[in-house]
């Protein structure tokens, strides 16, 4: 059904390629639902894209259904392809309702449509949304958006469906819905998927687990079974954690002996030699949440969450996408109010201050550091950080934050010339050169190489340890996860790759 | 069995890709109903455009008919017809016949019937001198003020209507028996042309002129067969029932009757106003072309607005097409979705501009008299106007769909437009350099398609140039104020790290602003240029010169009578030539003006690099002139003389106390000794000259002698002059007196020789005398002057030495093509003819400045017998000339409706803005900007925007203005422009403008950014959706 043989896929920028894929193979056998697993920047949305021909190789090759990936054409993925989005909201368009959305693609491959609204009724009713098929997107829940939009990618029966977080913006009532509709369509018409995903429920669905780093699979497994690690070419992407138990060796001595591989570590640093900033006792609370809970219309974000986040700590908030990570740096920041419950930082509640003063405060007490940086494109690394500086009224080291986070070869360079992630590091600069009392961090090694992710990682504990910042992290990485000195997980049921 | 199969799939396969097709459309229709209010935007500003492109066409041709009825009606009621006169009748036709068949041939041209009439040559009858005339309808014409309107003719009694009095009750003599039932005068006389003048006999009587009912009235009267007569069909005209598209068919119908009546007889003549509907319909030809110079600046406006609303529609175009990419959809169906949502704004913005377009002209048209349907017929509804709606549509449709898809700016894109834009810099320049555009040119087809493409081209420049310098200059700007205030240095930050964005509002706001700069402007051109016009043809307030009746100013009144109803300045204007380059000769203008008056003519900067008072002090600079004389204390002179030679004539030029000069002859006489004597007229106050010419018998001997043999032996001769007495006094024993013209006068003794026939003079010196005039003159002329600026003026024979003590390039009334002009002092140049001529220094015009009222003063008499033209006369006509008007209000409603799209394009653009800057606005704000400084710098950005956008568009206008003004050299009223155009910039106008603007654009951003910025939360951006 689906082979895919020494994937490379580079995109070019200003500062040179980046590498989405690096040599990956990967084979799905027909009727197989596979999930995908990987930390952001893994290259698991450009597996599928690359696989839907939306998106082309750089070098190697592969086939979908028997058609070269160089050959996967409109028409192709008209017939064949089904394609679902993490962001229901991208996906579905605002002004169609929802039994035109389903019937979309029928209609575009030239059905009939009365026939095809036909199709799309009795999908709609098997999602258990019959009676909202003339409405339109925005008057639905989040759920009910995803289900609309699983129902528009099988409305056509086609061969493979490729899913990229299908439940990604929804809790996890309606994750499990849409997993469970998932399973029963793609398995109802005999086709295959291929989701990428970090839910559990991908993980009670599939077939099968693929795990996917720095754009190569590097272990696969069967749900409930422990993952076994691909060996391409040679290579062998040891896991972290065994990495760890072994003090991070550089060199290994390998020897076969009795059918078993053995790996022996010439190198490396004893664990309790490792230099891991140490832990500072934690200090006070800088900024808490009591009781918050946050709606958005009718979906329930965050339901009466309580923490406290500490001076001198490093806490990662983890949970699927949707979860409510990204809500809470917003709530901690000032930049959203709680739908219930109180915010405080410094001990002062949020809650009475005008949306100027919440500016006020974060000029001078928060940083936050979101998943696009708005930098300015023709300003350098330099000159970024030094906006940032001016913004706050802030004398800082710009100089010096960005030589933290290795961009000393880069200040400068126009921020338009950098690279994803060397944007990412920049923001990340600008962030720590104010020095502020409470540091947010949203997906920070979202496109970073693991080394990159491991030293932002270091970065930011170091960031807490020693400057005594309370640190708040979102992230689905196990790198910064396992630096973490706190890990919240808003909602328990998270799987995330710090195994890997 | 196998071809039904064949059948049916071929009929499955139609059906499939009829479904195929329909799915992006219902995509395209769900957008337009979710975006509702975009697309509204969008169309009305499609519509507006489209709307002003047909008030354009429309106002043309109102304008074009306007001026063809105002034309034909300012026509002499006789030439405002279509008319056949007779001299007699076609051989083998009667009356009857003839009548019919004028009757056909003028029902082709006119559907009003004519009216016949019957002339007759004056007639002596019973003695009296009559003139006889036959009216059909007379009760219609005539103004009873005595009597009755006839009613019979037959032979023993033919009841006639006397026009005027002092006629004869009844005239009788062999058959004729005329009997006057009544007396009073015709209406519209001028309809019959002269026939209705009577003729006077030599003494000087009139003939009495009497008109019988009824056209062939006389044809009754045995008495009359055999008397010649004229006949008349004449079809009145109604100017307003009269259109300019009716004129080429009715001109060809013209030439079919024409034909068909030369086949009976070359007597029968037709005539008609051909020559005003020609020359309405040239004029109207040049109008036209140059409203395609409107159309082509909305297109323009079209295109920028269509390119703004693309910048908007983008997103949202580039995330649905990403959608149907992801559901499959083919690169046609594609095409499709995208195509079909933005031709359904652009279809309905065209259909809403349309109908409000031809709404507005239908209005204007009725409030004009004109029917509406037959004006929107001709406009929008001629090959023309239908294309060029459509190619308006197409290709803002097609600029939008290109803008909505294209990729942001990249560099190597801007090398493109760079290149472009040098082309449309060429396109440009190779058309000028092709020459202006006058009157002859346009109305031969002009340019059209240059006229049509150049405020595109020139716009297209500027917006590429600013495109060039936006980005550096925001960049370099944001550089500079690093230090200063935060909500400046974010505003600076917006608009350079977007350049795409900012440079097409700002480029928007340039060709908006800058078209509507040129609109203002160029109508504030024209009317400038009508201002200029009168006063180039009426350099003060009057100019009154002799009429028909050949009587002078200065003879119709004296210079006091016009002291009273202003300045009165006397002018000579005389014919005249002067050494041209090489061997060649000019015929200059020769006006004579007082040096004073230059100070108060109507002047531009550009006659002269001279001022008007640098001018009058060089030429007055030998101060005022004034003929010396001898006193006259009584009328009747004596003067003996002794002639030996050939016989001679003697006269006295004289003046009274007017400056009136008039020549006395004393007589002529031959060798002998004589007594001379004369009564001088009434009021003679000054002896000025005594004239020696050859007796006239000589004279006429002379010039056969001359014509038939040439050259022969000069007459010649002495005379010996005594005393010259006035009364008992003398006045001269010619002591100090001087002799021109070919004669020596030593010791009262004139030794004469009439070499060429000439006239001798004998004077006292004169202060011109030996002085070369002053003169300011053309550079035609100053560039073939003699060494120190010396020329001479050949002057009706009279040599006048002359030296150049300015130059102008034009002077008002004196616009002699290519031959130039020549200005001095009218007293020194009339003090020089006289002194050469006495009498040939009169001036023929005064120029008066004075109030309105003198107007009415000057139609009565005395100066009732001159022709007065009247500079606020020639205004009003100008003014009010319909061309000229359509122009005007075209231009000013274009200048408007530029504007209002301006705020609508930058209302779309900030909102397209805030929209695409979500992103950065909330990781500002999450950096610790306030709302309030961005509010700040949403402001200041709007207002670096709009600054640009003037800035920008001022000089956009200007060059436009100053380029079309060059190209096209023609007045509103479409007539060559004298003196040329010249360019007046709106600045009153551009500011009211513009402050209108700023306020518009003011109030959107306040609104804008509530919106943008309300709530107690900034707004998430699309990516931050966790």
């Amino acid at each position: 059904m689906i082979e895919v043989r020494d994937a490379f896929r580079i995109f070019e920028s200003a500062a040179g390629g980046t590498v989405a894929l690096q040599g990956l193979n990967l084979t799905v056998e027909p009727g197989e639902i596979v999930v995908v697993l990987g930390p952001s920047g893994s290259g698991k949305t450009t597996l599928l894209r690359v696989l839907s021909g939306l998106e082309r190789l750089s070098a190697g090759g592969g086939n979908v259904l028997g058609t070269q990936l160089r050959d996967i054409d409109d028409a192709f993925r008209a017939r064949n392809l089904g394609l679902l989005d993490q962001h229901y909201a991208r996906s579905l368009s605002a002004d169609l309702a929802c039994r035109q959305t389903v019937a979309l693609q029928l209609e575009l491959l030239g059905h009939d449509p009365r026939q095809a609204g036909r199709a799309a009724d009795d999908l709609l009713e098997q999602v258990g949304l019959a009676d909202r098929a003339d409405d339109r997107p925005g008057s639905l829940s989040g759920g009910e958006q995803q289900r609309v939009a699983v129902c528009a990618a099988v409305a056509h029966r086609p061969g493979l469906l490729l899913a990229d977080e299908p439940a990604g913006e929804l809790d996890s009532d309606n994750a499990a819905t849409v997993y469970r509709l998932l399973d029963e369509l793609v398995r109802g018409s005999g086709a295959t998927a291929l989701i990428v995903s970090h839910d559990a429920h991908a993980a009670s669905i599939a077939d099968r687990l693929v795990y996917v780093r720095d754009g190569r699979v590097v272990a696969q497994a069967r749900p409930g079974h422990d993952p076994a690690f691909a060996v391409t070419h040679g290579w062998v992407r040891l896991p972290d954690a065994v990495l760890a138990q072994t003090g991070h060796p550089s060199l290994v001595m390998v020897e076969a002996a009795g059918g078993r591989l053995v790996l022996e570590p010439i190198d490396g640093t004893p664990a309790a030699a490792l230099t891991q900033t140490a832990a500072a006792a934690p200090g006070p609370v800088v900024a808490a949440v009591e009781a918050v809970e946050k709606r958005y219309g009718r979906r329930i974000v965050l339901d009466g969450l309580s923490r406290g986040f500490r001076a001198g700590a490093l806490t990662a908030v983890v949970g699927r996408s949707g979860s409510g990570k990204t809500t809470l740096l917003h709530l901690l920041a000032g930049l959203e109010r709680p739908s219930a419950g109180d915010v405080t930082l410094g001990g002062d509640s949020l809650g009475g201050l005008t949306r100027g003063q919440l500016a006020g405060l974060r000029r001078s007490h928060v940083a936050l550091v979101t998943q696009e940086p708005g930098l300015v494109p023709y300003l350098t690394a330099l000159e970024n950080v030094e906006l940032g500086l001016y913004l706050r009224g802030a004398d800082g080291g710009p100089r010096e934050a960005l030589v933290q986070v290795g961009l000393e070869h880069h200040l400068n360079l126009p921020a338009a010339r950098l690279s994803a992630g060397e944007r990412q590091r920049v923001a990340i600069a600008r962030a720590l050169a104010a020095r502020t009392q409470l540091l947010l961090v949203d997906e920070p090694t979202a496109r970073l190489d693991e080394e990159n992710a491991r030293s932002t990682g270091a970065l930011l504990a170091r960031a807490a340890h020693e400057h005594g910042a309370a640190v708040v992290c979102a992230t689905h990485d196990g790198v910064l996860i396992e630096q973490a000195d706190e890990t919240i997980s808003l909602d328990g049921e998270t799987v995330y790759s710090s195994q890997m | 069995m196998s071809e039904a199969v064949v059948r049916q799939g071929a009929q499955a396969e139609r059906r499939s890709l009829r479904w195929r097709a329909r799915a992006p459309l219902v995509v395209a229709a769900a957008r337009l109903r979710g975006h509702a209010g975009r697309a509204v935007l969008v169309g009305a500003g499609i519509a507006a455009s489209i709307a002003m492109l047909v008030g354009v066409l429309g106002g043309s041709v109102i304008a074009r008919d306007r001026a063809v009825q105002r034309a034909v009606a300012a026509l002499p009621a006789s030439q405002q017809s279509f008319r056949v006169d007779a001299f007699g009748l076609a051989p083998g036709q009667n009356y009857a016949q003839a009548d019919r068949t004028i009757r056909r041939v003028l029902s082709s041209l006119t559907s009003t019937a004519p009216l016949r009439a019957m002339f007759f040559r004056e007639l002596r009858v019973a003695g009296g001198l009559v003139q006889l005339a036959s009216l059909d309808d007379l009760g219609r014409f005539a103004r009873v003020r005595s009597g009755r309107i006839p009613r019979i003719c037959v032979p023993a009694r033919c009841e006639v209507f006397e026009l005027g009095a002092g006629g004869r009750a009844a005239w009788d003599q062999n058959g004729i028996h005329l009997v006057r039932v009544g007396r009073g005068v015709i209406r519209d006389r001028a309809l019959f042309g002269d026939f209705l003048q009577p003729a006077r006999e030599s003494n000087g009587a009139r003939a009495t002129l009497l008109l019988a009912s009824g056209s062939a009235a006389f044809d009754r009267l045995p008495a009359f067969e055999g008397i010649f007569r004229s006949y008349s069909w004449i079809a009145p005209l109604d100017p307003r029932r009269l259109h300019v598209w009716q004129i080429p068919p009715l001109l060809r119908r013209e030439s079919r009757a024409q034909a068909e009546l030369a086949r009976y007889t070359d007597a029968y003549e037709l005539s008609g106003p051909d020559a005003a509907l020609t020359d309405a319909r040239a004029k109207g030809r040049v109008s036209a072309q140059r409203m395609v110079l409107i159309g082509g600046e909305v297109s323009t406006l079209l295109l920028g607005f269509a390119l703004v609303c693309a910048i908007g529609l983008r997103r949202g175009l580039a995330a649905e097409r990403r959608r149907l990419l992801e559901r499959g959809a083919r690169r046609p169906q594609l095409w499709l979705a995208v195509g079909a949502e933005v031709s359904a704004m652009s279809v309905l913005g065209a259909l809403v501009g349309v109908a409000a377009g031809a709404g507005i002209v239908a209005v204007v048209a009725a409030r004009a008299g004109l029917p509406d349907a037959a004006v929107l017929g001709h406009s929008l509804g001629s090959p023309l106007g239908v294309a060029l709606v459509l190619v308006a549509w197409l290709a803002g449709t097609a600029a939008v769909l290109a803008a909505a898809r294209a990729r942001e700016t990249t560099r190597s894109g801007l090398r493109l437009l760079d290149v472009a834009a040098l082309g449309a810099v060429v396109t440009v320049g190779v058309g000028l350099a092709r020459g202006g555009l006058n009157a002859d040119t346009l109305a031969a087809g002009g340019d059209a398609t240059l006229l049509l493409l150049l405020p595109g081209l020139v716009s297209f420049v500027a917006a590429v140039a600013a495109g060039r310098l936006i980005g550096p200059l925001m960049r370099a700007a944001e550089r500079a104020v690093r230090q200063g205030p935060g909500a400046l240095r974010l505003a600076l930050l917006a608009l350079a790290r977007a350049p795409s964005r900012t440079i097409a509002t700002a480029a928007f706001l340039i060709v908006s602003l800058g078209l509507a700069l040129f609109a203002a402007s160029y109508r504030a051109t024209l009317e400038r240029s009508a201002r200029d016009e009168a006063a180039f043809a009426v350099p003060l307030d009057y100019a009154v010169s002799e009429g028909s009746q050949l009587v002078l100013p200065v003879a119709a009144a004296p210079l006091s009578r016009y002291r009273r109803l202003g300045t009165p300045y006397p002018v000579l204007r005389l014919s005249g030539t002067v050494a041209g380059p090489g061997t060649s000769v000019l015929s200059p203008t020769v006006l004579g003006v007082p040096a004073a008056a230059l100070t108060h003519l109507h002047w531009r900067s550009d006659f002269s690099h001279l001022p008007p008072a640098e001018l009058a002090s060089r030429l007055g600079a030998d101060g005022p002139a004034r003929l010396r004389g001898v006193r006259v204390t009584a009328p009747d002179v004596s003067l003996p003389v002794r002639v030996r030679g050939t016989p001679v004539r003697l006269d006295l030029a004289v003046a009274d106390s007017h400056g009136r000069i008039r020549i006395v002859p004393l007589g002529e006489r031959g060798a002998g000794v004589w007594t001379l004597a004369a009564l001088l007229p009434r009021g003679t106050r000054e002896l000025l000259a005594l004239e020696l010419s050859l007796a006239s018998a000589q004279r006429f001997g002379y010039f056969h002698r001359e014509a038939e043999v040439g050259a022969t032996g000069a007459p010649a001769g002495t005379l010996e002059l005594g005393p010259l007495r006035a009364g008992a006094h003398t006045l001269t024993h010619w002591r100090g007196w001087v002799a021109r013209g070919g004669a020596r006068l030593a010791h009262r003794r004139v030794t004469y020789s009439f070499t060429q026939g000439q006239t001798i003079l004998l004077r006292l010196p004169q202060p011109t005398d030996g002085h070369a005039l002053r003169v300011v003159v053309s550079p035609e002329v100053a560039s073939a002057a003699g060494p120190n600026g010396s020329i001479t003026l050949d002057l009706e024979d009279q040599q006048v030495p002359a030296r150049i003590v300015g130059v102008a390039a034009r002077f008002p009334d004196a616009d002699q093509q290519d031959e130039g002009f020549v200005i001095a002092d009218e007293s020194r140049l009339a003090t020089a003819l006289d002194a050469r001529l006495p009498g040939t220094g009169t001036p023929g015009e005064i120029w008066l400045s004075g109030p309105p009222q003198a107007e009415q003063t000057l139609r009565r008499a005395p100066f009732a017998v001159l022709d007065v033209a009247s500079r606020r006369a020639i205004e009003r006509s100008l003014a009010g000339d319909p061309l000229a008007r359509g122009m005007e209000l075209t231009l000013g409603a274009a200048a408007l409706a530029t504007l209002v799209l301006a705020a609508l394009g930058f209302w779309l653009a900030l909102v397209s803005e805030l929209r695409d800057e979500r992103g950065e606005l909330f990781d500002l704000e999450a950096q610790g900007v306030s709302p309030d400084t961005l509010r700040s710098q949403f402001r200041l950005r709007a207002a670096i925007l709009v600054a640009f956008g003037a800035l920008g568009g001022a000089l956009l206008g200007l060059i436009l203005s100053r380029l079309v003004v060059a190209l096209v050299r023609v007045s509103a009223a479409t007539e060559t422009a004298r003196p040329p155009l010249r360019f007046e910039p709106a600045w009153v106008a551009a500011a009211a403008g513009l402050g209108a603007l700023a306020v518009a654009a003011a109030l959107i951003v306040e609104l804008t950014a509530k919106h943008a910025f309300r709530g107690d939360s900034p707004e998430r951006a699309t990516w931050s959706l966790e």
